[in-house]
């Protein structure tokens, strides 16, 4: 029964962020003790985990969530009491549970209960308890869990709806942008107090900019924490046996970057399992050891933070690979060998994977096509290195942030365009003289390198000009160079990106938009898809 | 002056139902706690007026923790919080020196009752 007297919807949030926490600690609870069937810290942890839901639950009146942990604590009970082994079913059983409680937990909070169908899994605790729910205090005493103590620390934490921190990062961009036209309407006055005034409004305002930054950083555990469940998962439905070490769950990444990236993890994370791994039996003939080792890990570095993903499996087939990229044009065919670089373009490149030559890649094509524009889309880069019979390393590098990007001001036509300073390596003035055209396509002799031409006012869609371009902008990803013509340049300074929906149709060459100092909008160059498309 | 109270649990859930029930009566939350352990310490430095303890913590039961509190101060007032199903173990923290309890799911009245009760 829920409690009268109290405002429950005020709870409702509470509950649920809360009750995640504790449904994360069972899924990492049941792999421990998967491994371990007879420790009984996994299982006291357990019990503790669907306790506290239940008792959460019985108060806001969530009817199936109060049940389901009910018959949770009684089975957790005669597992602890030595009544119940914890073998393969029984395991089994408690991760259905979990996720039938995390249904219903969710379910519970948006209004509709009910809606899940508990009673099985229910019934299947109720058989595994055997009808002796009753619980001893012997039974109950709890034992302490290293590792779980991690909330018990002094910091004190507010929750906050992560839409008000949206909101509040909004807010602080528009401020910013104010700030610039500002700092541009200032300019060519002589008055020392409106400068130092404005000087120091500027300086609070970097200062609250990389406050709110460092406040919707989380550490990227939040999202690691479900991946062991993962691997377990997708090893058992693929009969191979492979444990996921976790690194670096510590490292913290924006929140909105993290909500993004975890879907390509989890890409990354399953074609290990499925294809780079062997089966036990296939480990063995080749003397290694019959678990899998997949790890994931997090490094934060200067400017970046750094996401590895690599299995000690058989490697990805170059030979293979080759010859099926001569068969289909992705490489030249006088081509002799693939360069790490070149292995994860093809492999990306879609439909590459529906060849049925390269069987232990089937499938990968997709999620890696996936993993590579998703990184990209969030300003980073993907790496990929395969060693034939000793496995394959993906390597994902993020900005920390997704929010400010430094940029360089172009303009064309009358109109501003910024690029990414990420991915300008430099800027040199346009020699007519200099240019030559080479199989029908523009190029640049740079200190005596070909450097291809590319014209930002035909890529965005312009007619070409009469008017001398006058700068080059010599871009580069991944090894790709090109030198991106501009009218002219004007400046360079830290933007605010906003969300930006590309319209239907055009070139995909705009990564987002920001609003500069003099309340104009500007799109956003995207490098590497400018990049991409020319080659 | 209002009378303080520590309330002690691993969810914060609770604690903030706790709080709020006992804020609407007057009387003062002065600490939180989530374990056991802390909540020993947090009795120790604060000398609350009441402590509420739930059964189920992590590092130490609350049902420990009511014996190290009375240990340390035999006038302690300790009100136990259970779960249904926990009769047994109320017995034991009675016994362990605890004044009354309340059980889960709350009923904001029972629990000013039961209040008023531990600390009359």
């Amino acid at each position: 029964m829920a409690v009268p007297g109290i405002d429950l919807a005020r709870y409702a949030e509470l509950f649920l962020s809360e009750s995640r926490e504790h449904l994360a600690a069972m899924n990492r609870s049941l792999l421990e003790l998967e491994r371990a069937p007879s420790a009984p810290e996994p299982v006291a942890a357990l019990f503790r985990a669907a306790h506290t839901i239940k008792g959460m639950s019985a108060s806001m009146g969530y009817t199936a969530v109060a049940e389901i942990t009910h018959g949770l604590e009684s089975v957790l009970e005669r597992v602890r009491s030595g009544a119940l082994q914890a073998n393969r079913d029984l395991i089994d059983a408690l991760f259905g549970a979990a996720d039938v409680l995390e249904l219903a937990v969710e379910r519970s909070v948006q209004g509709g209960s009910g809606e899940v169908e508990s009673a099985p899994i229910i019934a299947r605790l109720t058989s595994l308890a055997n009808g002796t729910p009753v619980v001893s205090p012997e039974q109950l005493r709890v034992t302490s869990a290293p590792g779980d103590d991690r909330r018990a620390t002094g910091r004190r934490e507010v929750r906050i709806d992560s839409r008000r921190l949206d909101s509040l990062m909004n807010l602080v961009g528009e401020l910013v942008i104010a700030r610039d036209r500002a700092v541009q309407l200032s300019r060519g006055r002589v008055d020392t107090a409106l400068e130092e005034s404005m000087e120091q409004t500027g300086r609070l305002i970097t200062q609250l900019q990389t406050e709110m930054l460092q406040s919707r950083m989380v550490p990227v555990s939040r999202v690691f924490d479900r991946f062991p469940r993962v691997v377990r998962d997708a090893a058992r439905s693929a009969g191979k046996d492979v444990v996921l070490e976790v690194e670096g769950g510590e490292i913290e990444l924006d929140r909105a970057m993290l909500d993004e990236i975890g879907e390509p993890i989890v890409h990354l994370l399953r074609n290990a399992v499925d294809h780079g791994m062997e089966t036990p039996a296939a480990r063995a003939e080749s003397g290694k050891p019959p678990v899998g080792r997949l790890r994931l890990t997090a490094i934060r570095e200067r400017s970046a933070v750094t996401i590895r993903v690599s299995d000690d499996g058989r490697g990805v087939d170059r030979e293979r690979v080759l010859a099926t990229a001569r068969e289909r044009g992705l490489v030249e065919a006088s081509a002799a060998e693939l360069s790490d670089e070149e292995l994860l373009r093809v492999i990306a490149h879609p439909g590459f994977s529906t060849a049925d030559v390269v069987t232990e890649l089937s499938g990968r094509g997709v999620g890696v096509d996936v993993v590579l524009s998703r990184v990209r889309a969030l300003g980073g880069s993907v790496h990929m290195q395969s060693e034939k019979g000793r496995g394959t390393t993906v390597t994902l590098r993020l900005p920390p942030t997704l929010a400010i990007v430094r940029a360089l001001l172009a303009r064309v036509a009358g109109e501003t365009y910024l690029l990414p300073m990420s991915h300008v390596c430099e800027t040199v003035q346009l020699d007519p003289a200099a240019v030559k055209r080479v199989t029908g396509r523009e190029v640049m002799l740079l200190r005596d390198d070909v450097l291809p031409l590319m014209r930002l006012r035909e890529a965005v869609g312009l007619p070409a000009a009469s008017r001398q371009a006058s700068t080059v902008l010599v871009i580069e990803h991944g090894g790709h160079r090109a030198g991106l013509v501009v009218d002219e340049l004007v400046g360079q300074q830290d933007v605010v990106v906003k969300p930006f929906d590309a319209a239907r149709g055009g070139a995909p060459i705009f990564s987002g938009a920001t609003i500069l100092g003099d309340g104009a909008p500007a799109l956003i160059v995207d490098v590497v898809s400018l990049l991409a498309h020319r080659a | 002056m209002p009378q303080s109270v520590l309330v002690c649990d691993d969810a914060i859930f609770m604690r903030t139902m706790i709080s709020d029930i006992l804020q609407q009566s007057g009387y003062e939350i002065i600490g939180e706690a989530e374990t056991g352990v802390q909540a020993i310490a947090k009795y120790k430095e604060l000398r609350p007026d009441l402590v509420t303890m739930d059964i189920v913590m992590p590092d130490m039961g609350g049902i420990d923790a009511v014996r190290e509190i009375t240990r340390f101060d035999a006038n302690a007032r300790i009100l136990m919080c259970s779960a249904m199903g926990q009769q047994a173990l109320v017995v034991e923290a009675i016994q362990a020196g605890a004044k009354d309890f309340v059980v889960k799911p709350f009923q904001p009245s029972r629990v000013i009752e039961a209040v008023q009760r531990v600390l009359g």
